[in-house]
């Protein structure tokens, strides 16, 4: 049960929304949310060169969603470094390394709070017409530094229609969860949509949790 | 002393004189710099760049070009066509960007510039040596780095 709650709140130390890049462009910020039955998340990103995103995450979870006694809560600073971007005709392709401290306290049964840090690969290659994305995450507490959880998403895509510029985008999106041992992978069928600067999903697990997100480029 | 009194005569009317000869002379220059500005406007009002950009495949992203572009203060309009992966900059009238500076723009945003074409106006035109209207610059003094140049 530990590990779980663990992985719980771990699994919201990430990179924000489900498949955002953790950088803007030069100058930019963003503001990120994510509400699921089981966590409520704000990520906020200022990115001073394209490739660097520099910020803060707050999180706050539940590992039972009807037990506001098990509740999380995660503090932490957000880094995001894009160490290689492939800018082709037809297609981006970005690799990421994402990572930061931060600082967890758990209440209810195995109560417990102390520094964390994690660290993590991105990869995504992205057409006007599909979506992949892929990204591993590993958190250790500073004290000791015991593996405290790893994940693994993956997530694949495509857009029923062409939109330009300033259209509504849509895209169908599956995604799928997993802790490395692969133990117990739980896949979302995602809706996500962007019109201008604007970007919102909302999926639906298997398990039925309804899961919504938003992020804001300014 | 009649003879000093003279020379002083003498001196200020050829001040006068050569004053009032000067200002007539930047008053002309002056109004023809501003026929040619009208001309020019008249027949070429502004610069269009077209700038085909290599990874730009999601409006999201692209949002962050047009951002980037109309901070600008040359910057009068931007078009975005993902279809056809370019990037339309409409220039204010005797205004221009380099396309160092352009290629630089895209590139801090994380693109990728694979050309860039002039569509409209005459970069060579005479009277592209006109001074650029000095109002913007005292506005934006930190917006014109350099790079950042008049036609």
């Amino acid at each position: 049960m530990k590990n779980f709650i663990v992985f719980i709140v771990l699994s919201f130390i990430g990179v924000g929304i489900v498949q955002a890049h953790p950088t803007s462009y030069e100058g930019g910020f963003s503001l990120m949310g994510e509400m699921s039955p089981r966590s409520k998340q704000l990520t906020f990103i200022y990115s001073p060169y394209y490739w660097l995103g520099l910020g803060a995450v707050v999180s706050e979870m539940r590992a039972d969603e009807d037990d506001p006694k098990e509740e999380s809560y995660i503090y932490g600073a957000q880094i995001g470094w894009l160490a290689k971007r492939w800018n082709l005709e037809e297609a981006q392709a970005n690799l990421y390394f994402v990572g930061g401290p931060g600082w967890a306290v758990q209440k209810g049964l195995y109560e417990n709070e102390g520094l964390v840090y994690r660290y993590g690969v991105q990869a995504d290659y992205e057409t006007r017409r599909i979506f992949t994305f892929v990204r591993f995450i590993e958190a250790r507490y500073f004290k000791g530094h015991a593996v405290v959880d790893n994940k693994i998403d993956l997530a694949v895509g495509f857009a029923p229609y062409l939109a330009e510029f300033k259209e509504l985008n849509s895209w169908f999106i599956l995604e799928a969860s997993a802790d490395s041992e692969f133990e117990e992978v739980s896949f979302t069928p995602t809706l996500k949509f962007f019109y201008k600067n604007y970007l919102w999903t909302v999926g639906q697990s298997l398990r039925g949790a309804t899961q919504l997100g938003f992020m804001v480029r300014i | 002393m009649k003879v000093y009194n003279l020379g002083f005569l003498i001196v200020v009317i050829s001040l006068m004189t050569t004053q009032a000869f000067s200002k007539s002379v930047n008053e002309k220059q002056k109004n023809q710099d501003q026929a040619k500005l009208l001309k020019l406007e008249s027949v070429s009002p502004n610069i269009v760049k077209k700038i085909t950009v290599n990874g730009m495949v999601c409006s999201f992203c692209a949002s962050s070009l047009e951002k980037k572009f109309l901070k600008a203060p040359e910057v009068k309009k931007v078009d975005i066509k993902l279809e056809d992966k370019y990037v339309k900059v409409s220039f204010k009238p005797g205004y221009n960007l380099s396309d160092k500076k352009l290629t630089s723009m895209i590139s801090k945003s994380g693109f990728k510039v694979k050309e860039i074409a002039v569509t409209q106006g005459k970069l060579k035109d005479p009277v592209a040596l006109l001074e650029p209207k000095p109002s913007l610059k005292k506005k934006f003094p930190s917006k014109f780095p350099k790079g950042s140049e008049t036609k």
